[in-house]
Parts: structure tokens; C-alpha cells; sequence
């Protein structure tokens, strides 16, 4: 990119004129159930300073943190021993397309109903929801590794763990930051789902609570808070990750 | 080179692989090859002979043989340079070295074998900025990084502009001619090569192998020093060569 302010140029003002839509739409409309965004920035400030609105981000964002964190461990295990173990796949990709096509509301309610409303079964119903196609993704992955490294490998003996390290990982890297960014989008968001069905705190449940008040305004606050967190993370955390991982390749230069 | 000490004898009975299509083929059969430390060997034969099949057997990538391997290659400190140079790509020039290494050994200078190489400008350059002669290079400074008992090479000349060859040949020859003070003391090297005058110029031994499924057809000594083989002499050498054995000017 030759001006590196036009892309952020035309982001900043394609969201004002979004505003702006809102805005007019909400004066003409004039109605409860679409607040202006002064509303909706009033419902954050006087949220904001009870101190409600940081611990339940806070809250929400630890459950995303965990259960994210342990669908892609577990999901990265299952996915290359999947890729690597033929006979291991035959058996059971059976099992990970049926996990792959179960409703997250379905896993959710199973979740709560075996283990109870406790804040494991929220995690696992999480996680559960996400395993699968970190799994499918990592094992396209684990199917493309390069037999020749691996040979060039042995044949110096390196160590499993620098094998993993120096080999393995950097050819795992695209796939992994892959399921990251869509396991991220997608697990916040179901998060929000498992907090309402059976969670007494976070942003999901402070949501349901004002959906029931019909409270638009805080409905709209809470998600575009959180929205605004995990955007945060995205550009702030996982981007740059990303383009760290990358620097290798002449093609990103 | 009299009373060498053996680094590797080899005993090689069959060897029969399976192609994709499941058609068994007899790769090599009945050869027997002894390595001395300190002796430069070259394999020479024809395209598709089982040249890269022997040498894997000989540093024990591939065990699945008939025959016997004394000591076993697991025993020996062995540094390969593949025909592709298989350098990690996300890693720099200096790191794909380091990598190799003992962790104990992890953290030494490099400059010296860096500089020796002319690698030392491109330390911290990735393989993909590099040209196939350099990443040769790379890969054969990464081989004798690990101070080896045997270094192995895969046609390391192979599709190599004539200068880059030429600075290859310089290094390759730098590489058998440095002494080492190790407590293992000299290695031995294993070239492959389908190029005779690559081979003439290197060597202290010639190997010819037959077409497949192979055996040794000869062994050659070269009596001459490296530093006195003129192109004349190499050029007679491979006339006469080829003309005691027909097989080789196919190569």
C-alpha cells in the first residue's frame, strides 16, 4: 500500500457514516426499541461507573479466554494425530463430523443438564463447540507437513521437542492462526449464548436480564462493548501475532 | 592413507522397494563398501542405478535392507547435504545451522565456518532470498556444523549454474581437506554424483556402481594429489574410464 493511512482513512469513515445511519434512523424512528447512540453512550458511562460493566466483561472475557485456550490445545492434539495416524482418522472422523454438525444450543443444554449449571460445564460446553473444526483445520495441516523436513530432521537428530518446535509448528502456523481467528470470533459468541442459558454474571447474562426489562439501550452497550474488546484483541493481539509468524515469507514484505 | 582406520563397512545383500503402483523393484544387490576416515568416496552411476538408494542405507535413513552396517550409522556423528538443500524457511541462515546442533553446542561462534563459506553477509537472510547455490552452500555448512565422522553429499552440483558449481566445488573441497582435531578425529565423505569429472576432481576413491538393480562394477584410486589434478588429467582419466566401462558415458 503506497499511503499507509488510506486504508485506515476509509475504515474510520465508512464507521462514521455508519453512525450517522443509526443516528438518523433513530430520530425518525423515535421508539424504545432503537435508542440514539448518545442513549446508548449514557447507559455505558453511568455502567461504567458502578463498575457493572468492567466485571462483567471481565467475567465473560476469562470464560472466552479458558475455553478458547483449551479447544485449541485439545484441538490441535486431536487434528495432527488425526493427519498423521491414517487407521486413527478411518475410525473416528465419523465422530468428529457428528460433534461437527451438533447444534452449539444442543451441546450447551447437554452440558448444563449432565454436569449442572456450574461454570465447568459452561466452559466445556465451549470448548466442545469449538474442538471440531480446530481439529478438521489442523488436520489439513498435519496432511501437507513436508516429509523432506521431517527426514532432514532425523537424519541430524534433533529432539522431539526441537522437531516441534523448529519443524513442525512453523508448517502448522497458517492452519493455527486460521482456527485461531475463526475459533476467537466464534467462541465469543457462543459464550454470550452459554452465559444466558445458565450463568448468574458476564455480558451474556446481563444481556438476557435487559432483554427482559426491554432495554434496548443496554442490550446495544453491552454487545458493542464487547464487541469493541474482542476487535481489540483481534487487531491488537492475534494480527500482529500473525504478521510476527509470517516475517519469513517474501510475499508479506 | 595406509592403515586407515575403517569408518563404516558396509555389506549391503538386496534391497527391494515397493513403487506407488505396487510393483516391487530390486534396487541393489550384493554391495560391499568399506569407508575410511579421512578418504573422499564418490558413487558414480547411471540415472535410476539406486545411487541415493546405497547412500541411504549407508547413513542409516533407510533401514529396511538385507545385510549389515558395522558400526551402526545411530553410532557415528553424520552430516547430510540433501540434493534440495531442505532448509527451514522460517528460519535464518545462521539459525537453520544452529538448529542442527547439540544443545550444548547451541551458542558457538559461527563466524569462523560462516566466513569460510562466504556466508557470513547472509547470516541473517532466509532461504527464500537465497539462490539455489548459496542454499547449497547453506546446507553443506550446516552438514559439517556438526563436526561429523561422515559427511554425506547428494549431487550437490546438480542444476548448478557453472559459477555457482564452481564456488561450490571450492568449498566442498575446503570441507574434505579441514583437518579435524576433534576427539573423533577425520571424517570420511560420501558423495553421490552422475558427473565423472565432478568425481575426478574430488576423490580419493571412485565407486561405479552398475544400473539397477546395482552392485560395485569397480573400485578406482586416484593416486594424484587434489591440488594436481589438471583438467588434462581429468580429462583423460574420464576418456579412458569411459572407455572400460560403457556404462559410464551414458551418465
Amino acid at each position: 500500500m503506497r499511503f499507509p493511512w488510506s486504508g485506515a482513512l476509509v475504515r474510520v469513515g465508512s464507521l462514521t457514516a455508519l453512525l450517522a445511519l443509526w443516528q438518523a434512523a433513530a430520530s425518525l424512528a423515535h421508539s424504545r426499541a432503537l435508542p440514539t447512540p448518545e442513549a446508548v453512550l449514557a447507559f455505558l458511562s453511568k455502567e461504567a461507573a458502578s463498575g457493572d460493566l468492567f466485571s462483567n466483561l471481565a467475567v465473560t472475557l476469562a470464560r472466552v479466554a479458558v475455553s478458547f485456550v483449551v479447544a485449541m490445545a485439545i484441538g490441535t492434539v486431536i487434528g495432527v494425530a488425526f493427519g498423521r495416524m491414517r487407521r486413527l482418522d478411518r475410525v473416528f472422523d465419523a465422530w468428529l463430523v457428528v460433534l461437527l454438525n451438533t447444534p452449539a444450543l444442543v451441546i450447551t443444554v447437554l452440558c448444563y443438564i449432565w454436569l449442572g449449571l456450574t461454570e465447568t460445564a459452561a466452559v466445556l460446553a465451549v470448548a466442545l463447540n469449538k474442538i471440531p473444526t480446530v481439529a478438521v483445520l489442523l488436520r489439513e495441516g498435519a496432511r501437507a507437513l513436508s516429509p523432506e523436513l521431517d527426514e532432514m530432521a532425523g537424519a541430524f537428530r534433533l529432539s522431539f521437542l526441537d522437531r516441534m518446535r523448529h519443524v513442525v509448528l512453523p508448517q502448522l502456523e497458517p492452519h493455527l492462526a486460521g482456527a485461531a481467528r475463526s475459533g476467537l470470533a466464534l467462541v465469543w459468541k457462543i459464550v454470550l449464548v452459554v452465559e444466558l442459558l445458565g450463568r448468574p454474571n458476564g455480558v451474556g447474562y446481563a444481556i438476557s436480564v435487559y432483554f427482559q426489562l426491554f432495554d434496548v439501550a443496554a442490550v446495544l452497550g453491552y454487545s458493542l462493548a464487547f464487541m469493541a474488546v474482542m476487535l481489540a484483541i483481534e487487531y491488537g493481539v492475534l494480527q500482529p501475532f500473525e504478521a510476527h509468524a509470517r516475517r519469513w515469507r517474501l510475499e508479506a514484505r | 592413507m595406509s592403515a586407515a582406520e575403517s569408518l563404516l563397512e558396509a555389506r549391503i545383500t538386496g534391497k527391494t522397494y515397493r513403487r506407488p503402483d505396487g510393483v516391487a523393484m530390486e534396487a541393489v544387490r550384493d554391495l560391499s563398501l568399506t569407508l575410511a576416515r579421512g578418504e573422499f568416496v564418490c558413487l558414480i552411476g547411471p540415472s535410476g542405478c539406486g545411487k541415493t538408494t546405497t547412500l541411504r542405507i549407508l547413513c542409516g535413513l533407510d533401514r529396511d535392507f538385507e545385510g549389515t552396517l558395522a558400526p551402526d550409522p545411530a553410532q557415528l556423528a553424520i552430516g547430510i547435504a540433501f540434493q534440495e538443500p531442505r532448509l527451514l524457511p522460517w528460519r535464518t541462515v545462521e539459525e537453520n545451522i544452529r538448529t542442527v546442533l547439540p544443545p550444548a553446542r547451541r551458542g558457538m561462534d559461527l563466524s569462523g565456518l560462516l566466513e569460510s563459506f562466504g556466508l557470513a553477509v547472509h547470516r541473517a537472510r532466509y532461504p527464500g532470498e537465497l539462490s539455489l547455490g548459496l542454499a547449497r552452500r547453506v546446507s553443506l555448512a550446516r552438514a559439517l556444523a556438526v563436526e561429523p565422522d561422515l559427511l554425506v553429499l547428494d549431487e550437490p552440483f546438480v542444476s548448478l549454474d557453472a559459477q555457482a558449481a564452481v564456488e561450490l566445488r571450492r568449498c566442498v573441497m575446503l570441507a574434505a581437506e579441514r583437518e579435524h582435531t576433534g576427539a573423533a578425529g577425520r571424517m570420511g565423505v560420501l558423495m553421490v554424483t552422475h558427473n565423472v569429472r565432478e568425481a575426478l576432481q574430488l576423490a580419493d576413491r571412485l565407486v561405479l556402481l552398475a544400473p539397477r538393480p546395482t552392485y560395485i562394477l569397480e573400485e578406482v584410486r586416484l593416486g594424484v594429489p587434489r591440488a594436481a589434478r589438471s583438467p588434462d588429467w581429468i580429462e583423460a582419466e574420464r576418456a579412458a574410464l569411459a572407455a572400460r566401462f560403457p556404462v559410464l558415458s551414458e551418465v
